[in-house]
């Protein structure tokens, strides 16, 4: 079965929120419980950010424990190295599938370690945006997918410095032919990008395979300089870019298997998020869904 | 696989100035990366330089998570590198291990020893440490040392300076690597240590959820030795007749150890 067969049966979460472990304990962090009692329409689910070695932290716990809807995030696993899905990780990860339950696992499929999985070693780069970085990624993405029994949906990562010759888009549709899956698009890595590159926002989405797009994300970023060098941090604050906005409203109205979006915005205050929430669901609530 | 080996050389230009200064200054040629397409290289040589040196902190976070793994032998090398424990990222050391895919701390451990032979030996503690930290699942048979214990061998003395520059570190009041820089900052003596006379050393976890170090005697390292290379209780027996017991106070020193959780024993 195709995957745009299997996506029908993905099941539609809404608009919700990403947490990792410990974010919600930070000052000020958004109280996931609390903006559901109070807005449910934009805590319909928790995209949960797992690196086994740290496991699930107990505001995890309560939200499964409520009955919620999760999706699982990876923190931890080089997509285009088959020799990162080893037995014990992938066991553990199973467990962590069984304790949330989630619809589907997702990620930045990027470096997240360089050598061994060691406290020191975690980062987040983009991959190399070239022909067989690709073919390595989409074979990794299947391997995962065949061994968890979940449908795993890439995410483009942010970054500085993109290598290869490739346009990130171009890198991300190869993938997913070679995987056959769906994407998570993240707007703000995406706006990142196209910034960084000289492109306009939207350059490369007319010949995206848009109907691949499963889920989304939305999150703030900020303008940074070094040495008259200008990039864009990912921040996760609230302050939505306006380029993050128009791939977002683009996507959104043409996505048609589109099941979810998150507004990454966890360590931030519930009423300094209200007005990227209402903008989200503006989008979410306007588009014709397959 | 070549992808891979160019995500490893941004990995270590990411890291290290003197290596994007090179990089400008040089060219491809710079960064030693036989493996490297020429179209990867144009790829490098086409970044903006700074575009690497984006994240001031970066170097800061893995120095921490480094010195946290070896913090007397971070103590004691600081002063004697040039260029102080950043110096690392510059180092053979820490390119030679990103671009074999190995672990940053056995590096950093590397580059430290070099320093001296009390350094040497802190290194020696230390690297026992970190092993007893990551150990895997327990052993399985009718015998065996318990999780996260085990010996190492070294330099008398060894212990004394290392629990010497604990006490130092723990004086500040300090998280770790704020002592182990504050501690770094006035010189601190070269100890001489004699390398034939050997001692051996015990890890063993403690009640705290960390582990103690403490010396042992070599009837009681050739006890632990047999449980884990043979995992059979005669095995101990024996090891513990050879260091001078007799039958009835070989059988008590093993169930001593068992008691203590040193041994986990499956059998009567």
């Amino acid at each position: 079965m195709s995957f745009l067969e299997r996506a029908q049966a993905l099941p539609s979460l809404g608009i919700g929120v990403s947490t990792e472990y410990g974010a919600s304990s930070a000052d000020g962090a958004l109280d996931v419980m609390a903006l559901r009692r109070a807005h449910p329409e934009y805590a319909s689910f928790l995209e949960i950010g797992v690196e086994i070695s740290k496991g699930l932290d107990a505001d995890d716990r309560a939200w499964v424990a409520a009955g919620g809807s999760t999706t699982y995030h990876f923190l931890d696993v080089n997509l285009d190295d088959p020799s990162d899905m080893d037995e014990p990780w992938l066991e553990k990860v199973r467990h962590t599938v069984d304790a949330i339950r989630p619809a589907w696992m997702c990620g930045d499929a990027g470096m997240w370690h360089f050598g061994p999985r060691d406290r020191a070693q975690m980062t987040l780069l983009p991959p190399i945006l070239s022909e067989d970085s690709a073919r390595d990624l989409g074979d990794g993405v299947a391997k995962l997918r065949e061994q968890v029994g979940l449908e795993v949906l890439p995410e483009n990562p942010p970054g500085v410095v993109y290598l290869g010759d490739l346009h990130l888009l171009d890198f991300f549709a190869r993938v997913l032919d070679r995987a056959d899956t769906g994407m998570l698009l993240d707007c703000a890595h995406l706006a990142i990008y196209q910034r960084l590159m000289g492109h306009s926002p939207l350059t490369g989405l007319d010949a995206f395979p848009l109907e691949r797009i499963i889920e989304l994300h939305v999150a703030g970023g900020v303008e940074r300089e070094r040495d008259g060098f200008l990039w864009v941090e990912d921040d996760h604050t609230p302050e939505v870019l306006p380029e993050t906005w128009e791939i977002y409203e683009y996507v959104v109205a043409r996505a048609r298997n589109l099941r979810a979006v998150v507004f990454e915005c966890e360590r931030n205050p519930m009423e300094r998020c209200l007005d990227g929430f209402k903008r989200i669901h503006r989008g979410w609530a306007a588009r014709d869904p397959a | 696989m070549s992808h891979q080996a160019l995500q490893r050389t941004l990995v270590r230009l990411l890291h290290d100035p003197t290596l994007v200064e090179r990089l400008r200054e040089s060219g491809p040629t710079a960064l030693d990366e036989p493996e490297l397409t020429e179209n990867e290289r144009g790829w490098l040589a086409a970044t903006d330089p700074r575009a690497f040196q984006t994240d001031p902190y970066r170097q800061g976070r893995i120095l921490t998570s480094l010195v946290e793994e070896l913090p007397t032998a971070a103590a004691l090398a600081a002063r004697r590198l040039e260029g102080g424990l950043t110096s690392f990222f510059s180092s053979e050391h820490f390119h030679q291990a990103v671009r074999q895919d190995r672990a940053l701390r056995l590096a950093f451990a590397e580059l430290l020893e070099q320093t001296g032979s009390d350094t040497r030996a802190l290194v020696a503690i230390e690297r026992g440490l970190m092993q007893a930290r990551r150990a895997e699942s327990p052993l399985e048979g009718e015998i065996y040392p318990a999780h996260g214990v085990l010996w190492i061998s070294t330099p008398a003395g060894a212990l004394e300076l290392y629990e010497a520059l604990w006490a130092g570190l723990s004086r500040t009041g300090m998280p770790v690597v704020e002592s182990v820089l504050k501690v770094a900052q006035a010189p601190l003596p070269v100890t001489s240590l004699d390398n034939d006379d050997r001692r051996t050393l015990l890890i063993e976890p403690d009640e705290t959820g960390g582990f103690r170090v403490g010396e042992i005697p070599s009837g009681l390292e050739a006890i632990l030795r047999a449980a884990r290379d043979h995992r059979s209780l005669r095995a101990c027996e024996e090891a513990a007749v050879r260091s001078g017991a007799d039958a009835t106070e070989a059988q008590e020193i093993i169930a001593d150890l068992t008691s203590e959780g040193l041994l986990v024993c499956k059998v009567g």
